[in-house]
């Protein structure tokens, strides 16, 4: 039963926890030293934060707001605002959800504003005339989305903000688009302080990606737990109303579990062990040549940790490795299809590899598909009809598609193009179970 | 049976009580392979600790449907009359959404389930990806699982975990299949003793001698008719009961023991061929059921006749000659160059240079890409030249393009105001078996007037 809990312990962290950040020491430095210039010292900022698609940007950031929570004056003083390019589709939105965020509802409430920098202005002066609160942070996540807007307006004037220090505010920009900055808008550019900060995965340090696939499977100690639970505890609970990003709540507690100090030991041992074991190794070594980033490898070990094996073992570890990343779905869904589709499949091939991949209709593949079914013992006698639904049924699964947009045409007639690799084809073929051996011939040579 | 277990197993593993859910994750399998059976099962098991909805994203015309389905269901919102059937809150956008999500209490565990999933893709670009990373916008323990026939590239998002749904072999389905035996049985038991004939009791007799084994075989004449062409479990299900009448008919009357595998496979044979053409086409043809009331196994041969379906469809084609010929030529000239027509219909077409025969570069031929568009001289002048007659170019004859028109045998491709002055162009629709058949008809050998068999 130790098992089980503890194996949902590590679910939980790997899932709920999202302020442990693994490496990337310097980066947080810099991202915090702006945000604390900010705060304390009222100095307007504008960076760029930008790496991969899960290497971890949105827990780097998570870790230092949740290391700048701890501290009652940065809370009282500083409000930190989140918008998402994702959510926020348009400037419109962006700015209801700032008021919002801003609590000023009530005060824009009637007014009218003839443009967009107007209504910024509006929302910050009347935050200078509060008391508290006069810092603003801003965190723009998929920044590049909002490249995509009208005249970049809201980009525009927070960078003016920033820019020309009428009000304390930092605007720190989220993506994983590195070409980022050739997308701003030549007046937007100007206005931004090009400070960009990379995440970029280390792709020469296996050892240093071994040591984070020991440490997400070890149970942390009675005391270790006590210190995590500790720094929420020091949260002032204003934190939790005013924040927008959803980081903190039913955040991973450690202490909602509790294991013997003899467990504990035990099982850490039996980690250590493990992840010394050639096999492992060689696991982490396809995985971090795959995808160095945390993403991955996290997924990977929430699929080792989701099963019913009441152990660990590194056969499971590299069975699971071998069916993320050798096994391709289109060869499972080919292997899925009747054999007349697949003789439909054989004649696409056929035909791409005659005549160089050249776009073909449904005509020229029943002409070579009837030049072998008429010979064939066991494809006889299906009528044109069955052939052409077993043509859709291909469409359908998106292994061929039409190409133009023809609609007066006959389907019949319509061109298509192949979506999958021949040699996908045939890694199915090897694996079809009771393909008539007639077809296996077929398939490896056109000639009949 | 097994199969499903472990993919049920495998979603328990991911989505268990008070366990951390994966953001997001795939289930994927060919069509018909038990996708939703699986997660009935699935929800089933899980129905005391999770709040879930499902979701079948081709009724989503609009991204509001689809919000607000979703905040009713997890906020146990029923529709009706006494809400006046208005739902739980008035959402316009994303925001709206996630903050209604986010009011939800963290206590519970959630699942989005969205069936088609593939149709998520011709949604607004922000749904998808946002429905893919839930938990990190709403803080809850919430996932969505998607659900598709597609491989998941197909989708050209970051990768999530994935679980496949393993197709039937045909030892699965002649499993399932016999599963549904006592069913079937018991539906003729009830036929016969409510039909008034006077040999009732024989043919209850014979009934009787109908067992498992009887139904076993003829499962497996059947699937090896069909498996090769078809594997949708629907379709086949469909065509296993319509079928299944004409194996036992004769057993029935009394003509065929039960035992005799041999010959119920030679009577129903036929029957189950001509089935197979007609898959997927649900066409409750006349054939079948003259062969229900007719037991005369020599009416087979009539049958088949019937079925050959372009055959029969242009044997009974009721046109007028000159309308015939019309479609014929209207077939040449869609399906000929221009350049071409003289050497075709003249019969002084000049001295023919001998060229040395050019050896075909490919075997590529005029018929298969379609037809090309023709003017209505190109038509006439071909008509007239393939016409052995002399007829007049009246008014009758050119109504009867716009009959054929009409009879969608042609189409027009542009100029469709402009017959007059000549400018528009037209299409032949049909096919080239088509087109054999209609000139047998009247006695003229289509092929002989095509490029590509020259």
């Amino acid at each position: 039963m130790d098992f089980n809990e503890a194996r949902e312990f590590l679910k939980k962290r790997l899932l709920k926890d999202k302020t442990t950040l693994y490496g990337f020491e310097e980066e947080k430095e810099q991202i915090k030293n702006l945000f604390v210039r900010t705060a304390k010292h009222s100095e307007s900022n504008s960076a760029i934060l930008i790496g991969p698609k899960k290497s971890g940007k949105s827990t780097l950031l998570n870790s230092v707001l949740f290391d700048l929570v701890q501290d009652n004056v940065f809370v009282s003083n500083t409000l930190v605002i989140y918008l998402n390019g994702l959510i926020h589709i348009d400037d419109r939105l962006a700015l209801k959800s700032t008021t919002v965020q801003m609590n000023l509802e009530k005060e824009v409430e009637g007014k009218t504003f003839s443009s967009f920098s107007e209504n910024l202005s509006f929302l910050l002066s009347c935050l200078k005339a509060g008391k508290d609160l006069q810092r603003l942070i801003f965190i723009i996540d998929e920044i590049d989305l909002f490249c995509t807007h009208h005249n970049q307006t809201l980009l525009y004037n927070l960078f003016d903000v920033a820019q020309s220090a009428q009000t304390p505010i930092c605007v720190l920009g989220i993506t994983s688009r590195l070409d980022v900055i050739e997308l701003l808008e030549k007046r937007v550019k100007s206005r931004f302080s090009h400070r960009q900060i990379f995440m970029l995965p280390d792709s020469e340090n296996l050892q240093g990606f071994a040591n984070i696939f020991r440490s997400l499977l070890l149970l942390p100690s009675t005391k270790e737990s006590n210190i995590i639970s500790q720094k929420f505890v020091n949260i002032p609970q204003k934190v939790y109303k005013q924040y927008k990003i959803p980081f903190l709540r039913k955040h991973f507690d450690p202490k909602e579990f509790s294991f013997s100090k003899k467990y504990i030991n035990e099982w850490n041992k039996m980690i250590e062990q493990l992840t010394s074991k050639k096999k492992v190794l060689n696991v982490l070594e396809i995985l971090y040549s795959t995808n160095a980033s945390l993403g991955p490898l996290k997924r990977f070990l929430y699929e080792i940790l989701s099963t019913d094996e009441a152990k660990i073992n590194e056969n499971d570890i590299s069975k699971t490795v071998e069916h993320l990343y050798f096994e391709d779905d289109k060869v499972k869904l080919i292997n899925g299809l009747s054999v007349l589709e697949i003789c439909l499949l054989i004649s696409i091939k056929h035909h791409s590899e005659i005549y160089d991949n050249d776009p073909f209709n449904f005509e020229i593949i029943l002409t070579r598909y009837n030049k072998f079914s008429f010979k064939s013992s066991t494809m006889q006698s299906i009528d044109r009809e069955v052939v052409l639904k077993a043509f859709e049924n291909l469409k359908y699964q998106e292994f061929i598609a039409a190409i133009g947009h023809e609609s007066k045409m006959q389907k019949e007639y319509q061109m298509h193009k192949l979506l999958i690799l021949p040699d996908h084809i045939e890694r199915a073929l090897q694996k079809y179970h009771n393909l008539p051996t007639e077809i296996d011939h077929w398939s490896k040579s056109c000639i009949i | 049976m097994n199969k499903i277990e472990k993919v049920v197993r495998k979603l328990i593993n991911f989505y268990g009580k008070d366990e951390a859910f994966p953001e997001c994750s795939y289930l994927y399998g060919q069509k018909s392979v038990g996708k939703s059976l699986c997660i009935e099962k699935f929800l089933k098991e899980a129905k005391d600790y999770l709040q879930t909805v499902i979701i079948y994203a081709d009724e989503i015309y609009t991204k509001n449907i689809l919000f607000e389905i979703i905040i009713n269901k997890f906020n146990e919102h029923v529709l009706c009359e006494e809400n006046s059937y208005e739902s739980y809150a008035k959402i316009d956008c994303m925001e709206d959404f996630l903050n209604e999500l986010s009011a939800l209490s963290s206590d519970k565990s959630y699942l989005i389930i969205i069936e088609k999933a593939e149709k998520m893709r011709d949604m607004d670009l922000n749904i998808l990806q946002i429905f893919m990373k839930l938990q990190e916008f709403t803080g809850l323990n919430i996932s969505c699982l998607f659900v598709s026939h597609l491989a998941f590239e197909k989708f050209g998002v970051e990768d999530m975990l994935k679980i496949y749904v393993p197709d039937y072999n045909k030892n699965d389905i002649t499993e399932i299949f016999m599963t549904k035996y006592e069913d079937i049985h018991e539906r003729i038991r009830v036929k016969i003793e409510d039909s008034n004939i006077n040999d009732n009791m024989t043919q209850l007799e014979a009934f009787e001698s109908m067992n498992e084994e009887f139904f076993k075989n003829y499962l497996n004449l059947f699937l090896n008719v069909f498996y090769k062409a078809c594997r949708d479990l629907k379709e086949l299900t469909f065509l296993l009961e319509k079928c299944y009448s004409s194996y036992y008919s004769p057993v029935l009357s009394g003509e065929i023991k039960a035992n005799d595998v041999t010959n119920l496979w030679r009577h129903v044979s036929k029957h189950l061929k001509t089935s197979l053409n007609t898959i997927y086409m649900r066409v409750e043809n006349d054939a079948t059921n003259e062969f229900k009331n007719n037991e005369n196994a020599e009416d087979g041969f009539e049958i088949e006749k019937k079925q050959s379906s372009i055959k029969s469809f242009a044997q009974t084609l009721e046109l007028p000659f000159y309308a015939k010929y019309l479609l014929i030529a209207s077939f040449l000239a869609s399906h000929n160059d221009a350049k071409s027509d003289k050497k075709l219909f003249m019969k002084n077409h000049g001295k023919e240079r001998r060229r040395r025969q050019q050896t075909k570069l490919s075997d590529k031929m005029n018929v298969q890409f379609g037809p090309k568009s023709f003017s209505i001289d190109r038509l006439l002048a071909i008509f007239y030249a393939i016409l052995d007659e002399k007829v007049g170019l009246t008014c009758n004859l050119l109504s009867q393009i716009s009959t054929l028109v009409d009879l969608n045998f042609l189409t027009y491709v542009s100029g469709e105001n402009n017959i007059m002055e000549g400018t528009a162009r037209l299409q032949s629709t049909i096919g080239l078996d088509f087109a054999i058949n209609i000139g047998k008809l009247v006695g003229f050998n289509v092929k002989q007037y095509l490029v590509d068999f020259h």
